[in-house]
C-alpha cells in the first residue's frame, strides 16, 4: 500500500502540467458549484424582495380580521400590541426573538390630495423612519431630500406622485383622509423628500409619514395596521413562524393576531416556490455539467496513461493494485481540487454577499425605463461549502474507477499496443 | 488543404478524443437549453396568468379612460360600433376579442357590504380571450340572466356559496344608486388574489342596462397569435386611431402590466447569470479536454514540426479539429437540447406536487410548468459552442508548437 | 326655497324637499310656509351607529338662505368646519394650513360616517328640477294621518335615490317618514321621526333615525339640541376666510 501511495504521489509530481490541468478543472467545477447555490439563494431572495419589502415581509403579523380587509386599508382591525400596550414594545419584543433580524410597524392608510380639481388617491404609510430605511432598500431611491423624521409633520412621496400633485420637496402638502372614527380629516405636512423607484406602487402612490404622526391624525392610539419580520432568509421563515406565535400567545390573551409567511401572505408569492423548484432543477443540472467536466478530465487522464498501465502490469502489479492507485490518485486530485475549489467559491460567495455583484454596467442601455436595484447578493453558507467539496472529492475518486477498471483489465500487451 | 485534411482525419482516428470533447459541449449546450427554457417556461407561468386573466394582449379603450382607468370611471365608455370593431379586427387579423364593463360597486349579503370590482362581460366572447371559465371550483360560468360569478375568497368573506343570491349596490352614471339581485352561479379559485377577492363577474348586458349605458363598453380586449406582436399592432392601431383622429387608443400588454414586467426584467438579468455561469463552467470543461489533449499529443505536435510544420500551420491543425469538435458537439447539443425542450414544451413539467396541501390559501398555481424558447437562443448557443471550441485550442496549440520538437517528443 | 335644513341636518333636508304637483304642490307649499325661514342657529346632535359602533357627533351650524357653516363641537372633531356656498363645500381641519374644497368622489363618502354622503345635502337644492312628485295617497302613520307622496327622478337628473316615498302630516305639514329607492326598486334607507316640537307656533322634526336598509346596525340619529331663527349673523360668515 505504501509502496501504491508513493507511486501515485511520484506520478502526479512528474505529471505536473496534467496534475495542475486536472486540479484547477475540478477546483473550478466545484467553486462553481458553491457559488452558483449561493447565487440562486440570493436570486430567488432578491427576486422577492420588492414582495418581502414592501408587502408581506418574511413574516407578517396582522389582526385576524384585517387580513380580508387589507386592501380596504381599514382602520379597524389594528395591530395594538400585547393586551392593547401599544405596539411598539411588541416590536421589540418580536425583534428580540432568535431567528429575527428586524421587526418593523406599518400603518397604511387611504387618504387623498387635490390639486385643483382633481383627486389623487394615494396611499400612506405610518412608519418608524429608520427602522424602514433599515428593512427595505428605499434609502438609495431618494433622488431629493431624505426620509421623514420621528414627530416631525414631514411627508416623503414618489416623484410621480409629486408631479400629479405639482409639488417638489420643501412644499407642504395637505392629505385629507377618513381616521379610525370615519370622521374627514385633512392634515398639513411638509414635503422633505422624493423617491424615484420603478415599481408604479411606490413611484405614483405611496407616501410615508412618520409613525407617531400617523396614529396621531388617524386617532390609533400606540397602534399599527401590521408588524412585518425578516429573518435572515426567505426559507427561515417557517421556522421562526411558531416562535412568533408563542410569544404572542405568551403575552397576548386576546387570540386576536395572526402570523403570516410570506407566501401565505401574498399568495403570489407562491410563485417563489416554482422558481425554487425550477432553480433546483438547474442547480442539479449544473451540478452534473460539473461532473462530467471532473469525468471527462478524469477520462481523459486514464486514457493516456493505458500505455502505463499495460507497463505496470507487465512489471507484475495486479489489477486491484493498479485499481486503487488510480483510485488514490484520483482522490488525491479530487480532494485538492475540491479544496481549493471550496475555499475560493467559499470566499467569492463570501465576498460577493457582502460587497454584492452590481450589474448596472450590463443592465445600462438595455432597459433604462426600469431603474431597478442592479445589486445581487448571493447568500453564504457554510454547508454548501462542505457540500461543495465533498461533491468534488466524491465524483473525481468515483470517476477513476471505471476507466481505471477496464485499462486494469486489459492484457498487458492490448494495452501497450493501444497507445 | 492538406493541413485542413489532416486535422479532419485526425478527428476520425481519435475518436474516443473527439467523442469526449464534443460530449462536454453537448452537455453543457444542453443544459444550457434545457435551464433556458425552464427559466422562459417559469416567466411565462407569471405573465401568462396575467395575460390570461385579466390584461389579454392588447386593450383599446378612450384615451381619456387610460388615464382615469383606476377609478373605473363611467365617462368616456367606448360607444360600441360594429364597423369600427370590424377595421379593428381586420388590422388585428383576429376574431379573439371581447368587451368588458368595469364598474365599482360594492357586494352586499343583508348584513354588510364590500367593495369590489364588477366586470360585465359576455361569457361566449370572453372565452376567447380568457381563460377564467378554467378556473371555476364550483358551479358554472353563466351564460346571461340576472347571475353572477365571484372569487372564493370574496364568498369565503361574505358566506356566500353557490346558489345564494347576492346584491351589488352601485351608482349610475348620474349618481343614482342601483342595485342587482342576482344568482351566484360559480365560485372561482383563479391563481390572482385580485380576482380571488375583488372581482364579480356579471352579464354585459345585465351591466349596461342597470348602468343606462345602452351598449357601451370600458373596452375592447383582444388575444393575439402571438405575444410579442402586440407592439407592433397596437402602433399600427394607433395610427389608424390618430389618422381617423378617433379618441380610441390601443395599448399593448406590456402598457397593461408594468408592475408585473418591472418585476420580470429583474428575473430575466438573473437569468442570464445563471445562463452565464452554465456557459463559463461548460467553457471551462471544453478548455481543460482541449488542455489535456494538447498535452497528450505533444510526441504529435513534436513530430509535425519535425516534418517541417510552422507554428500557425500547426495551431490552424488544432484550430481546424477543434472547429470541428466544436460543430459536432454543438450539433448533439442543440439536437439534445431541441428534444429536452420539445418535451418540456409539449408535455410540461408537474409542480403539482409542490403546492398541493398548500391549496387553503387558495392559489393554484398551475399543475405544469412548460418550457418556452425561442429560436435566437438555439442559434446563438450553436455558434457559441463552434467558436469557445476554437478559442479553447488556439492557446494550448500555441504552447504546444512553441516547445522544442525533441523535448516535445521525449516529453514522456 | 330657503329652509332652515339646508345644511348638515340632514333629516330636515329630506324631507323639506318633498315638493308635488297641484296637490302635491299645495301639500308641499303648506310645508314650506312651514319650515321656511331666512335664517336660523342650529345645535345638533348626530348619533352614528355603524355595524355596533356608536359615535356621537355635535355641531354649531348657522344658516342664511343657501350658504351655512357648521362647526364641530364634540372633542374629537372640534374645531372642523364646513362651508357651504351654493354648490360648493369647502372643509377647514385644524390640523391643515389649507382649505380643502369637496369634490367628485369625495362627495359620495359618508358625512363623517354617517349614512348620508355629502352628495345627498348637496342636492337638496333642487328637488323640484330633479323629481316628479305625485301625490298618492292619505295614510295614517304613527297616529297622525298623513299625505303619501312619491317622488320619481326626472329623467338624466343627477340625483342618489330613484324614488322617494314621503309621509307628510296632513295638519302640522311636517314630514314624518321617508324612504329612499335604488333605480332597481329596492329599497336602501328609510328615515322616521321620532320627535316633533312645536316652536314659534310651528312645528319642526327635533329627532329623527335614518336607517340603511342594506346593512345590519347602521342607523343615523339626529338630533336638533336647539334652534334658534334668525339670529345675529355677522357679514362676512361665510366666506372662506371665516374657515380659517
Amino acid at each position: 500500500m505504501k509502496f501504491l501511495l508513493t507511486l501515485a504521489g511520484r506520478n502526479l509530481f512528474r505529471n505536473k502540467m496534467r496534475t495542475v490541468v486536472s486540479v484547477i478543472a475540478i477546483s473550478i467545477a466545484v467553486m462553481v458549484v458553491i457559488f452558483a447555490r449561493g447565487l440562486i439563494i440570493g436570486m430567488l431572495d432578491s427576486s422577492y424582495s420588492l414582495y418581502i419589502q414592501y408587502d408581506s415581509g418574511h413574516l407578517k403579523v396582522i389582526d385576524e380580521t384585517y387580513d380580508q380587509k387589507e386592501k380596504l386599508l381599514s382602520l379597524l382591525h389594528p395591530v395594538d400590541g400585547f393586551e392593547g400596550e401599544g405596539v411598539l414594545p411588541m416590536v421589540d419584543k418580536i425583534e428580540s426573538a432568535e431567528g429575527v433580524n428586524i421587526a418593523i410597524p406599518r400603518l397604511k392608510f387611504g387618504a387623498m390630495a387635490s390639486p385643483g380639481d382633481e383627486i389623487v388617491r394615494m396611499l400612506g404609510w405610518g412608519v418608524d423612519p429608520d427602522k424602514e430605511l433599515r428593512f427595505t432598500d428605499i434609502e438609495s431611491n431618494f433622488v431629493n431630500g431624505r426620509m421623514v423624521k420621528a414627530n416631525k409633520k414631514e411627508i416623503v412621496l414618489g416623484s410621480g406622485l409629486l408631479n400629479k400633485l405639482n409639488k417638489t420637496v420643501g412644499d407642504s402638502l395637505t392629505i385629507v383622509y377618513t381616521n379610525s372614527f370615519d370622521a374627514f380629516k385633512g392634515s398639513t405636512f411638509e414635503i422633505v423628500g422624493e423617491i424615484d423607484h420603478y415599481l408604479p406602487l411606490i413611484n405614483n402612490r405611496l407616501f410615508y409619514i412618520p409613525l407617531d404622526q400617523a396614529q396621531r391624525i388617524l386617532i390609533m392610539g400606540n397602534s399599527a395596521t401590521e408588524i412585518l419580520i425578516k429573518a435572515d432568509t426567505m426559507n427561515e421563515a417557517d421556522e421562526v413562524q411558531p416562535k412568533i406565535e408563542q410569544i404572542i400567545n405568551n403575552n397576548d390573551s386576546r387570540g386576536k393576531y395572526i402570523v403570516q409567511t410570506w407566501d401565505e401572505a401574498n399568495p403570489m408569492l407562491k410563485l417563489f416556490n416554482v422558481a425554487e423548484y425550477i432553480y433546483n432543477v438547474i442547480y442539479i443540472l449544473l451540478i452534473l455539467l460539473a461532473s462530467i467536466v471532473v469525468i471527462n478530465t478524469m477520462v481523459m487522464i486514464v486514457k493516456e496513461r493505458t500505455q502505463e498501465i499495460g507497463m505496470m502490469r507487465a512489471l507484475g502489479l495486479k489489477s486491484k493494485e493498479i485499481l486503487t492507485l488510480f483510485i488514490i490518485e484520483g482522490t488525491f486530485l479530487g480532494v485538492v481540487g475540491s479544496f481549493f475549489g471550496a475555499i475560493f467559491g467559499g470566499m467569492l460567495t463570501k465576498y460577493l454577499s457582502i460587497h454584492g455583484i452590481d450589474y448596472t454596467q450590463a443592465v445600462e442601455g438595455m432597459m433604462e425605463e426600469f431603474l431597478m436595484n442592479p445589486v445581487l447578493y448571493p447568500v453564504y453558507n457554510l454547508e454548501n461549502v462542505i457540500f461543495g467539496f465533498i461533491l468534488g472529492s466524491i465524483v473525481t475518486a468515483l470517476t477513476c474507477i471505471i476507466p481505471a477498471r477496464r485499462a486494469a483489465k486489459l492484457e498487458p500487451h492490448d494495452a501497450l499496443r493501444n497507445i | 488543404m492538406f493541413l485542413t485534411k489532416l486535422a479532419i482525419k485526425n478527428l476520425t482516428r481519435h475518436k474516443r478524443r473527439t467523442i469526449i470533447t464534443a460530449l462536454v459541449i453537448s452537455f453543457g449546450i444542453f443544459i444550457f437549453l434545457v435551464s433556458d427554457s425552464l427559466m422562459v417556461g417559469m416567466r411565462d407561468l407569471t405573465l401568462n396568468n396575467s395575460i390570461n386573466l385579466q390584461t389579454g394582449h392588447l386593450q383599446v379603450m378612450n384615451e381619456e379612460y387610460w388615464n382615469e382607468k383606476e377609478e373605473l370611471p363611467m365617462d368616456n365608455l367606448i360607444d360600441q360600433n360594429p364597423v369600427i370593431l370590424e377595421q379593428i379586427n381586420n388590422i388585428i387579423n383576429t376574431d379573439n376579442y371581447t368587451s368588458r364593463l368595469q364598474f365599482s360597486a360594492s357586494i352586499n349579503n343583508g348584513r354588510e357590504e364590500f367593495p369590489i370590482n364588477a366586470i360585465g362581460i359576455n361569457p361566449e366572447r370572453d372565452k376567447k380571450v380568457f381563460n377564467l371559465e378554467e378556473y371555476i371550483l364550483e358551479g358554472d360560468m353563466f351564460t346571461e340572466g340576472q347571475n353572477v360569478v365571484i372569487g372564493k375568497g370574496l364568498a369565503n368573506l361574505m358566506g356566500f356559496s353557490v346558489g345564494d343570491y347576492v346584491t351589488l349596490l352601485f351608482r349610475t352614471k348620474e349618481g343614482t344608486f342601483n342595485t342587482i339581485d342576482a344568482q351566484l352561479t360559480g365560485i372561482l379559485d383563479a391563481p390572482h388574489p385580485e380576482i380571488n377577492e375583488f372581482h364579480v363577474y356579471l352579464p354585459l348586458d345585465l351591466a349596461q342596462d342597470s348602468l343606462n349605458i345602452g351598449n357601451k363598453v370600458s373596452k375592447y380586449l383582444f388575444r393575439l397569435d402571438n405575444r410579442d406582436n402586440s407592439i407592433e399592432i397596437s402602433n399600427k392601431l394607433n395610427t389608424f386611431f390618430n389618422d381617423r383622429g378617433s379618441s380610441l387608443q390601443a395599448y399593448n400588454w406590456e402598457q397593461l402590466s408594468q408592475e408585473l414586467l418591472a418585476m420580470i426584467q429583474q428575473g430575466n438579468i438573473e437569468n442570464l447569470v445563471m445562463l452565464l455561469i452554465i456557459i463559463i463552467l461548460a467553457t471551462v470543461g471544453v478548455i481543460n479536454t482541449v488542455i489535456l489533449s494538447a498535452l497528450e499529443r505533444l510526441e504529435e505536435i513534436g513530430m509535425m514540426k519535425a516534418l517541417g510544420l510552422k507554428v500557425r500551420e500547426i495551431v490552424y491543425v488544432f484550430v481546424i479539429e477543434s472547429a470541428g469538435i466544436g460543430f459536432i458537439g454543438s450539433v448533439f447539443g442543440v439536437l439534445l437540447g431541441g428534444i429536452g425542450v420539445y418535451l418540456m414544451s409539449t408535455f410540461g413539467i408537474s409542480i403539482s406536487t409542490m403546492t398541493e396541501g398548500q391549496t387553503t390559501f387558495g392559489i393554484p398555481i398551475a399543475d405544469k410548468i412548460y418550457g418556452g424558447w425561442e429560436i435566437n437562443t438555439f442559434i446563438f448557443i450553436f455558434f457559441f459552442g463552434i467558436i469557445i471550441s476554437i478559442l479553447a485550442s488556439i492557446l494550448p496549440a500555441m504552447w504546444g508548437a512553441k516547445k522544442d520538437p525533441v523535448k516535445a517528443i521525449y516529453h514522456k | 326655497m330657503k329652509k332652515i335644513t339646508l345644511f348638515l341636518m340632514i333629516a330636515l333636508v329630506v324631507f323639506s324637499t318633498t315638493v308635488g304637483a297641484i296637490t302635491a304642490e299645495e301639500i308641499i307649499q303648506r310645508r314650506d310656509d312651514n319650515e321656511f325661514i331666512k335664517s336660523a342657529r342650529v345645535e345638533s346632535t348626530m348619533i352614528i351607529n355603524n355595524s355596533g359602533r356608536e359615535l356621537e357627533k355635535k355641531m354649531v351650524s348657522l344658516i342664511e338662505g343657501n350658504n351655512a357653516l357648521a362647526e364641530f363641537t364634540n372633542p374629537m372633531d372640534r374645531g372642523t368646519k364646513f362651508l357651504k356656498r351654493d354648490d360648493n363645500l369647502w372643509m377647514f381641519f385644524p390640523d391643515a394650513e389649507d382649505i380643502v374644497k369637496l369634490s367628485g368622489h369625495m362627495l359620495e363618502r359618508g358625512m363623517m360616517g354617517s349614512d348620508f354622503s355629502y352628495k345627498d345635502m348637496m342636492e337638496s337644492e333642487k328637488l323640484t328640477e330633479l323629481y316628479n312628485f305625485e301625490l298618492v295617497g292619505e295614510e295614517e302613520y304613527n297616529g297622525r294621518p298623513c299625505y303619501k307622496i312619491e317622488a320619481t327622478k326626472v329623467e338624466g337628473a343627477e340625483v342618489s335615490y330613484y324614488k322617494r316615498i314621503a309621509w307628510i302630516d296632513k295638519e302640522r305639514f311636517i314630514g314624518l317618514r321617508e324612504e329612499l329607492y335604488a333605480e332597481s326598486g329596492r329599497l336602501l334607507k328609510e328615515i322616521v321621526v321620532t320627535r316633533t316640537e312645536e316652536i314659534q307656533g310651528r312645528w319642526y322634526p327635533m329627532e329623527s333615525i335614518m336607517e340603511n336598509k342594506l346593512r345590519e346596525n347602521t342607523s343615523t340619529t339626529f338630533i336638533i339640541n336647539s334652534i334658534e331663527f334668525n339670529p345675529e349673523i355677522p357679514e362676512g360668515t361665510f366666506s372662506l376666510e371665516s374657515l380659517q
